[in-house]
């Protein structure tokens, strides 16, 4: 019903991609709650988030910062310290359950199973070690094969990433490489063991423009070529639209929106999406005030009683009973519509959308 | 002439003190404790017919090393160079000279070495001395009585060997001439050689005490062909019970046994240890702790410094053993400028008004290492006679204000100014400097006190032209020979104010004349008489005696044979053996 | 890189030359007489006059100036008094006190110092980087903050007085001298043990905490977080990762550290009886022994000016990021 064309100003516009996908979840996080004692009190920085993703399909999960986004893709990987961190609910990663599994097991996993690219890779990759030795060592831990044998497979990634004159760079230090050929290694070191999972944490937020373009366009080729999931993590709205399948906003350590990203781009069901396409600054078109959504989000020693994003919504009193700070609504249909679910306690969201918040989009 | 301090630099420098500059005044004791051992008066005594070998020292065993400590490090081990105390003791142990001192009962006692003690001509200018049997050196040659005249004119090469002893300037033939070997060649008027056997040498002037000045190394026998000039001192030709091994200058050094000395012509020494090791430079009071602390090889150690207040408490019980006493030759004296100040009542004043127990206390006098004094003459050089102190004149007391007040008054001097010179950049110096000061303010002088830097202070205190009246230099002196006259021709005749050693700076004709008449007489005559004229100069107040020096330094509890040698203030090191 | 050598290595000899230079002109401002020095107690005007000639010390300063630096590239003749003395190059001088060449006494002693130096570094070094990087890792822990609380107890505590203990009680140690190490190596490790254990324990403190901040810096870096997700074992992400870059600062700060150690070794050597350059200047000092000390700075400048070259280059070796000239 609605119109489907996006308000994502700074991507280029091209043709959808082929959407493939399995039905078997390779990826199946459970009720995942993440938890950190600090000496000011416990920071709930996952709250019971669930979802599934299978091979060949690409999973956005978008929020703003503290809102347990890279918090919940770390666990996948195992990465918090078990000393500092506590897990509850499970994780399955080709049916492995990550959470509890113990540090050896847990070394087998990473990088094979499962593998991470990181938001700078400047930062990400060592300073002191060429390029093409990070990505032996990744493949030698696993692999047991001669040097000569993982240097020629280090080359070979960084031909695949699109890096030109690979037999001369892979004995290049991080720092001699531009943005966005360092973020290009930073993924052949991440593919270099055929992970069929592969989770990318906001990968072009330190690019500019043009290079992002084409980050994306690798990370969806390689995800053709082998055949594997990805989760990408972002803020970026434009990004979301042009690489992924599912989206799954997050905000304050909870899902608050899941499903096919065109429906949920297309026509949001929660108060926070809304409030999410209303900040976009329009390109075209008449200038306007800009319309942030009002409010901070909340710290995550004290997330807010019932919904969390009741304190900023500007349609809470449209539930009776005062239910939106009493009782935390559950991530379901909330339309006729199955396949997207939301966390909402308003009804018919579908029409609020339509008769409110559309028109005043620009 | 001579001062012997065992520092080579800064003649302010307190000899008898452990030099570190922030030793604390000792605990305040009485003196008068038996324990500390009054100095003895003795006689100076010669033997000339002494011979080898020396007595056995009681206990005494072979073998074993032997430590030696220091913190300041002797200049030069070249004989011809030395002067200096402790290079004069460590070489008794490598050098023999024509005579030396042997110590019977804890006294020095002069004994032929390499020759005998010498007979003198009727005009007192020609002393023949023969040498008493052959010796060899370290390398298995023999000495020749050549030897003995090289070394003499070796002697006169100041300029090569600008630190040793000069009294053969003045008193050989041509001494003022003659500049030595290399430069003015091998014909010297002052000394030859007759036969194998006999050296002559020839004075411009008397002097009855050339057998005691013969015991310097300075007379050491010297092959000319082995001189290496101012090399020689690495590796000097030994004729003593040891030699030298390993030498670092201003480092270290070790000596092993000489088998080449013949214990039988040899009266004085001995050839116990092994092996003597001396180790210069470390820190002075550290070190005396662990010599007295004497873990593992430090009991076979000795530090040859004075030992330092702080350590002072710890001496009781067993530990008492390993403090070695003895005599030390020098005596600290508050010099009076007689030429400014005329008036002997108001040197009288100015003898009444030093607080010398607070000047002691501030100086870090204590029991062991000092002694006030009421004479010229030090316990220990005869001479010493303990006469009736003259008032104001023991080295001790809280001074007397009122009373200086009024002699002053009644000699209508009051307000009379009186300055001296101290080192403002050192702790003690200015501490003695403020506490004279305010004695003498409150005793009605007018007090003008300049401070300067150490660098400066010995420049200031030689020049006897300086604006000041009290306490120039030699603010303290140290004889050569333990006779009267390494003291009081030298110190109080008139050419002492040329020399640089005026005590009083006379300029008493008569006092010239009676002091060269008794110095004319030979040594066991003058003796009695050098006394009487030391009571009758300290009754003119022209210089205020102070303290005596004492040697107390610790050795290490297994070290045996530990006397003092009197003539220096030093441990006797020939005497030495590892009892354990 | 070899140009950028050069160039260093160029204006390190004119820092010496300078330092050198400026402390002669100290010398001179001194109050003190050098000839009056060595003429002794009984100084005649005479003897003072030849003195003064023989050392050249009659000659304006600029000429005196230059003849040591002649003397340090071609050697120097002194004479006195019918006597020649030869000083080969490099010619630091004759000691006015122990009448031998500076460059001879210099040379006996830094082979001390060297030798103290380099084993209480190894010690520090070693002791300060284990503890540190292990309490790093233990953070939080009892064991951490036990690590913590004693490298601040025993880096608190006066260097002197660590050094009189261990001199005076510890007589468990072997005896402290010093013996070549070309002589017998054993010797002089075990000579030299109590003074690197001295100045090892109380360098440790700092380095423990250098390397302690400096590990939990590294560990809280993106790129061992990266290297974690790689799956590598946790001890090659301490280790290989961690470490590696953990220690770059503390290696820097080494390098200087130990020059500076270099030049100040006078507690140690003086209470140890270490016969090394501290305590040679020191005596220089006290005797007023200007050559010597001369001698003293120009090695210390030395020292200095080649560690910082040392450690510039070890920057780039360690860090390739930095790139020198």
């Amino acid at each position: 019903m609605s119109d489907q064309t996006l308000r994502a100003p700074q991507t280029v516009t091209r043709a959808p991609r082929a959407r493939h996908g399995d039905e078997e979840a390779y990826l199946e996080v459970t009720d995942l709650h993440v938890q950190f004692p600090t000496a000011d009190g416990r920071v709930h920085a996952v709250q019971g988030l669930s979802y599934s993703l299978p091979l060949r399909r690409t999973l956005a999960i978008v929020g703003e910062s503290g809102s347990g986004k890279s918090v919940s893709s770390m666990a996948i990987l195992g990465l918090h310290d078990p000393k500092s961190t506590w897990i509850s609910g499970s994780i399955k990663v080709g049916g492995k359950e990550i959470v509890g599994m113990s540090q050896k097991d847990l070394m087998h996993y990473r990088g094979v199973d499962a593998a991470m690219i990181f938001q700078d890779p400047q930062s990400s990759l060592h300073p002191y070690f060429t390029v093409g030795d990070q990505i032996m060592e990744s493949y030698r831990t696993h692999n047991n094969v001669s040097k000569r044998a993982a240097k020629a497979r280090a080359i070979d990634m960084l031909g695949r990433v699109g890096i030109p004159n690979p037999g001369r760079r892979v004995s290049q230090y991080p720092h001699e490489f531009s943005g966005g050929m360092r973020q290009r290694a930073m993924i052949a070191m991440a593919l270099v063991n055929d992970p069929k999972l592969l989770i990318a944490d906001e990968p072009t937020t330190a690019l500019d423009v043009t290079v992002q373009a084409q980050i994306l366009d690798l990370i969806a080729d390689l995800q053709r070529d082998f055949g594997s999931a990805v989760v990408f993590i972002t803020h970026d709205l434009g990004v979301v639209a042009e690489i992924s399948d599912d989206i799954l906003v997050m905000y304050a350590g909870s899902a608050i929106e899941h499903g096919p990203v065109d429906k949920i781009l297309g026509q949001p069901l929660h108060p926070y999406s809304w409030g999410l396409l209303e900040s976009i600054p329009a390109v075209s078109g008449t200038p306007g005030p800009l319309h942030p959504i009002p409010g901070t989000p909340p710290s995550l020693l004290a997330v807010p009683s019932g919904c969390p994003f009741h304190p900023r919504c500007e349609y809470r009193d449209r539930v009776p009973d005062d239910l939106c700070r009493t009782l935390k609504p559950e991530l379901i249909p909330r339309t006729a519509d199955t396949g997207r679910t939301s966390r909402c306690h308003l009804k018919e969201p579908d029409r609020i959308f339509e008769t409110e918040v559309l028109p005043r989009l620009p | 002439m001579a001062r012997r301090f065992k520092v080579a630099v800064a003649a302010t420098a307190a000899a008898a003190l452990g030099l570190s500059g922030c030793g604390s005044p000792s605990a305040k004791n009485d003196s008068g404790k038996a324990d500390t051992g009054q100095i003895q008066a003795q006689q100076s005594a010669t033997d000339p017919d002494a011979k080898g070998p020396a007595p056995d020292v009681a206990g005494a065993k072979k073998g074993g090393t032997i430590t030696v400590y220091a913190q300041t490090t002797p200049s030069t081990l070249d004989p011809t160079d030395t002067y200096y105390t402790d290079s004069n003791e460590i070489e008794k142990l490598t050098f023999r000279t024509p005579t030396q001192y042997a110590i019977r009962k804890g006294q020095p006692v002069l004994v032929p070495d390499l020759t005998d003690l010498g007979t003198v001509s009727s005009d007192n200018l020609t002393w023949t001395f023969k040498m008493k049997g052959t010796f060899k050196y370290e390398d298995g040659t023999d000495v020749k009585v050549e030897d003995l005249a090289y070394a003499v004119k070796r002697s006169f090469a100041h300029d090569v060997f600008p630190n040793g002893p000069a009294y053969q300037l003045s008193y050989f033939k041509d001494g003022d001439k003659y500049k030595g070997p290399y430069a003015s060649g091998d014909n010297y008027a002052g000394v030859e050689t007759q036969g194998t056997d006999t050296l002559i040498i020839h004075l411009a002037k008397p002097f009855s005490d050339l057998p005691f000045y013969l015991t310097f190394p300075a007379f050491t026998p010297i092959p000319k062909a082995k001189d290496t000039k101012q090399d020689y001192k690495n590796h000097p030709l030994s004729t003593g019970p040891y030699m030298f091994d390993q030498f670092v200058p201003g480092t270290s050094l070790t000596l092993k046994k000489n088998p080449n000395w013949d214990p039988a012509t040899d009266p004085v020494r001995h050839q116990y240890a092994d092996t003597w090791s001396f180790k210069w430079g470390g820190e002075l009071v550290s070190t005396q702790q662990k010599v007295l602390n004497s873990a593992g090889d430090d009991a076979n150690a000795i530090q040859y410094e004075e030992i330092d207040a702080s350590l002072v408490p710890q001496l009781t019980g067993e530990k008492k053993k390993q403090l070695l006493t003895g005599e030390s030759p020098c005596l600290y004296v508050l010099n009076i400028d007689t030429r400014k100040i005329t008036d002997i009542n108001v040197r009288k004043a100015i003898a009444k008004a030093q607080p010398w127990d607070a000047l002691s206390k501030a100086n870090g006098n204590n029991e062991y290492t000092s002694e006030p004094a009421s004479t010229f003459l030090p316990p220990g050089v005869p001479g010493h006679t303990k006469y009736t102190p003259f008032p104001d004149l023991t080295g001790t007391g809280a001074g007397d204000p009122e009373g200086a007040k009024k002699i002053l008054t009644d000699a209508n001097k009051l307000g009379f100014e009186v300055s001296w010179y101290y080192d403002n950049t050192k702790p003690i110096p200015q501490q003695i400097s403020n506490i004279r000061a305010d004695a003498m303010t409150k005793a009605g002088f007018k007090v003008k006190a300049i401070g300067v830097a150490t660098a400066d202070l010995r420049a200031k205190v030689s020049d006897y032209d300086a604006p000041v009246n009290l306490n120039q230099g030699p603010r303290g002196w140290c004889s050569d020979w333990p006779t009267g006259s390494s003291w009081l021709p030298v110190m109080f005749q008139s050419k002492a104010i040329d020399e640089g050693t005026a005590w009083g700076f006379l300029q008493d004709k008569t006092l010239d004349q009676k002091i060269e008449d008794v110095a004319k007489l030979p040594t066991n005559e003058a003796t009695g008489k050098w006394a009487a004229l030391d009571q009758e100069i300290m009754g003119q107040y022209v210089a205020l005696p102070w303290y005596y020096t004492k040697m107390a330094i610790v050795v290490g509890s297994g070290i045996g044979g530990a006397v003092g040698d009197a003539t220096v203030g030093m441990p006797f090191l020939p005497d030495l053996f590892v009892s354990s | 890189m070899l140009l950028y050598i050069l160039r260093r290595v160029l204006s390190a000899i004119s820092v010496v030359i300078v330092t050198v230079v400026a402390s002669f002109m100290l010398f001179f401002v001194a109050p003190t007489d050098p000839a009056g020095v060595i003429c002794g107690p009984r100084c005649t005007p005479e003897r003072l006059a030849d003195i003064t000639r023989s050392l050249d010390l009659d000659q304006p300063a600029l000429e005196q100036i230059g003849l040591y630096f002649k003397g340090i590239v071609a050697g120097r003749t002194y004479t006195a008094g019918g006597v020649e003395r030869h000083c080969d190059a490099p010619c630091l001088g004759y000691s006015y006190v122990l009448g031998v060449p500076v460059t001879d006494l210099l040379a006996r002693a830094v082979p001390v110092t060297l030798s103290i130096v380099i084993g209480g570094a190894t010690i520090y070094l070693l002791v300060g980087v284990l503890v540190g990087t292990t309490a790093a890792r233990l953070r939080g822990t009892s064991l951490d903050r036990a690590a913590v609380g004693s490298s601040l107890v025993i880096g608190s505590v006066p260097y002197f007085v660590v050094a009189l203990i261990i001199a005076l009680y510890a007589t468990f140690l072997p005896k402290s001298q010093y013996t070549s190490f070309f002589q017998n190596p054993g010797a002089w490790a075990s000579g030299l043990l109590a003074a690197w254990l001295c100045l090892g324990l109380t360098n440790s403190a700092s380095y423990t905490r250098y390397s302690r901040a400096s590990m939990i810096e590294a560990m809280g870096q993106d790129f061992t977080r990266t290297a974690r997700s790689k799956g590598i074992s946790e001890r090659r992400v301490v280790y290989r990762h961690g470490l590696r870059a953990a220690m770059t600062p503390v290696v820097t700060i080494f390098g200087i550290d130990v020059a500076y150690q270099l030049v100040n070794t006078i507690f140690t050597e003086r209470i140890f009886q270490l016969p090394g350059l501290g305590l040679r200047l020191l005596n220089a000092f006290n005797q007023y022994d200007l050559p010597v000390l001369m001698g003293g700075v120009i090695v210390g400048a030395v020292v200095l000016v080649t560690m910082n070259l040392v450690v510039d280059i070890l920057y780039t070796v360690l860090d390739p990021r930095v790139r020198l000239g």
